[in-house]
């Protein structure tokens, strides 16, 4: 398994003991933690020294989660999931529009958490990787490289965060074929049964802003694909 | 279910609302009419015979000074009624009403008498008359009834419509009001059961919620014990701590699921599902793919929310494999899903009562949450499917999922 090395997780948290326990087991998984008890504390921890994934509590003192997966949002790509005891759709929705990967419930198991920050940090390291020099996929303006993992519309770079951009290689790759949203669940999130299909949607939307709405057609009960 | 209480139609308010204005009516159209009747008759009777009265003292007049006998009257006439001549003989002046013809008779001087007999006039008047007022009694009637049916229409429509809606809210649907417009006590009624039914509402509501908002301040310490639980060594008190967090976990997460189920939030995502496959990898997923049998016939996908039929079917094998036991049977056959297992079959008061929570039928506490079939009936609902359980002659408990449209 590509467990990435020490990967620095920031953990924002206001709950002592899940603090603590989180802490430690996801340093038993070989994660470096640092934390935060509100949500200014983790935005100025944040500041000071970027981490490899933030893992934030939606109901957080000071800052709520939502504002700071924002500001963290604004700030760069850097990888976020949320962890949330209210799986209300609203709140769960809110996180992933403001710009979070993807999102944990609590209670939560370490090895599912480990696995959650996994996918997402692969997703995140595909991106430095250099292209291996397979082609890029043009469609009019929208030109998009799956292997360096980064997209221009009208030769301008679109910044995507990796999740963005796995997505768009994933449909970019099977453009004009409808994926179903428990395939990219699979493809994109790592899901292999039982993702949230709301993930797909919310990211879809994200992708839609970016790049255009057109470029990316619902096909009711089936999916979502990528015009030619 | 909204059990709709059909009206023998006798003891329907419309019906005997109707009857009884229909009868009253009748009986005062009746009784009026009869009553005009008489006193008219009466009175233009007397009025005739005044006429005949005057007609033969003219006549007795005529002759007593002319000796002329006037056109009309008669002397002595035999055909005169007996009682009148006896009256005349007597030395009466008298009137006598014959059918349709009326005498008029008075001695004359000398012992005889002098008669006039003319047609009663009023013989025709009073046929008309009990014509008009037959036709107008007739017409009263139908008009009273009508208009009391009306009435009593507009009345009964207006109860039976609360009794609907009161019938809905105990059905379970509490957003089910009367909305009654007016100031009667049909719409006072209609008002207080509107009210009821939202007090009901509102209290179901504040208990609904009081036990999601519980079960949601349970996860914020059960995620310190899970994280804290995995962290402990392999010791027997570890393993106990572990597997009980387990069991409470299960449980806050299925109070949430009704929680979620009685809210109604969360849509439906229907998409077609290939059944078969959806069973196998409910079967793999709990690692049951050997344990099970699967008889299954290929059919053409069936559109549902697999997520929720894989609740339904994960919580079907759960109960059958805990208080069934093996060997267990899951069938799949065109929009029908069916676990029998080989226990000794759901209790009675099951069967009767439907699944309730907690109630699980067990000797021995503990294994499972005791909402596993609370949870697979109520997502039958929502997916609009019919959850059957029975235990069937071969043996065993027999649950069978029909989705709709099968």
């Amino acid at each position: 398994m590509s467990t990435p090395q020490n990967a620095h997780v920031l953990l924002v948290e206001d709950d002592a003991a899940i603090r603590e326990t989180t802490a430690m087991l996801l340093t038993q998984f070989g994660f470096s933690v640092r934390t935060a008890a509100d949500g200014q504390a983790g935005l100025d921890a944040f500041r000071s020294d970027p981490p490899d994934v933030a893992l934030l509590d939606v109901m957080l003192p000071r800052i709520d989660g939502i504002s700071l997966t924002r500001a963290i949002r604004d700030a760069g790509t850097t990888p976020i999931v949320l962890v949330s005891a209210r799986d209300h759709p609203l709140d769960v929705v809110a996180g992933l529009e403001a710009g979070a990967d993807d999102y944990v419930t609590k209670p939560f198991d370490g090895p599912v958490l480990a696995a959650r920050l996994r996918a997402v940090l692969r997703r995140a390291g595909r991106i430095h990787d250099d292209s291996d020099g397979r082609g890029r996929l043009a469609f009019g303006e929208l030109v998009v490289d799956p292997a360096g993992m980064t997209a221009t519309v009208g030769g301008e770079s679109v910044r995507l965060t990796a999740t963005e951009a796995k997505l768009l290689s994933e449909l970019a790759r099977n453009a004009g074929i409808v994926l179903s949203r428990d395939q990219l669940l699979e493809s994109v999130w790592g899901y292999e049964w039982g993702g949230d299909t709301r993930l797909v949607d919310v990211h879809v939307q994200r992708l839609r802003a970016k790049i255009g709405a057109q470029r990316i057609e619902t096909v009711r009960g089936a999916g979502y694909k990528l015009v030619r | 279910m909204p059990t709709l209480r059909r009206l023998d139609p006798r003891r329907s308010l419309r019906v005997r609302v109707a009857l009884s204005v229909a009868a009253l009516s009748i009986v005062l159209t009746a009784g009026i009419g009869l009553t005009v009747y008489t006193v008219t008759r009466h009175s233009v009777t007397e009025s005739a015979r005044h006429t005949a009265a005057d007609s033969v003292v003219v006549a007795a007049y005529v002759y007593n000074h002319t000796g002329q006998i006037v056109t009309g009257a008669a002397r002595d006439a035999p055909s005169a009624p007996a009682p009148l001549r006896g009256a005349v003989l007597e030395g009466l002046l008298g009137t006598y009403v014959t059918g349709s013809q009326i005498w008029a008779g008075t001695p004359l001087p000398g012992g005889a008498g002098i008669y006039v007999e003319t047609a009663n006039p009023n013989t025709h008047t009073l046929a008309t008359l009990r014509a008009t007022i037959l036709l107008v009694g007739v017409v009263a009637v139908f008009l009273a009834t009508g208009l009391g049916v009306l009435l009593a229409n507009g009345l009964s429509k207006e109860l039976r419509a609360a009794a609907t809606v009161a019938d809905r809210v105990a059905g379970g649907e509490l957003e089910a009001r009367i909305a009654a417009h007016g100031a009667d006590e049909v719409a006072r009624l209609g008002r207080a059961i509107d009210e009821m039914a939202v007090a009901l509402s509102e209290r179901i509501e504040r208990e609904r919620r009081f036990s999601a908002d519980v079960a949601h301040e349970l996860r914020t310490p059960l995620t310190a014990l899970v994280s804290a639980g995995a962290l402990l060594g392999q010791d027997r008190a570890a393993q106990i701590v572990r597997e009980r967090v387990g069991a409470l976990r299960a449980l806050v997460e299925d109070l949430l699921e009704i929680a979620r189920i009685e809210q109604g939030g969360e849509p439906l995502r229907l998409e077609p599902v290939d059944l078969p496959a959806l069973v196998r990898i409910t079967l793999e997923a709990r690692g049951a793919r050997d344990s099970v049998t699967l008889e299954q016939t290929d059919g053409e996908p069936v559109l549902t929310d697999p997520r929720r039929l894989e609740r339904i079917v994960a919580n079907l094998l759960d109960n059958a494999s805990r208080h069934g036991g093996t060997p267990i049977t899951v069938r799949v056959a065109d929009h029908t899903i069916t676990v029998q297992d080989s226990g000794p079959g759901f209790p009675a008061e099951l069967l009767h009562d439907g699944p309730v929570p907690f109630r699980t039928g067990a000797a021995e506490r503990g294994n499972g949450t005791g909402l596993g079939l609370t949870i697979a009936a109520a997502q039958a609902t929502v997916l609009g499917a019919r959850l059957q359980l029975e235990n069937p002659a071969s043996g065993g408990a027999q649950a069978s999922l029909v989705l709709p449209g099968g």
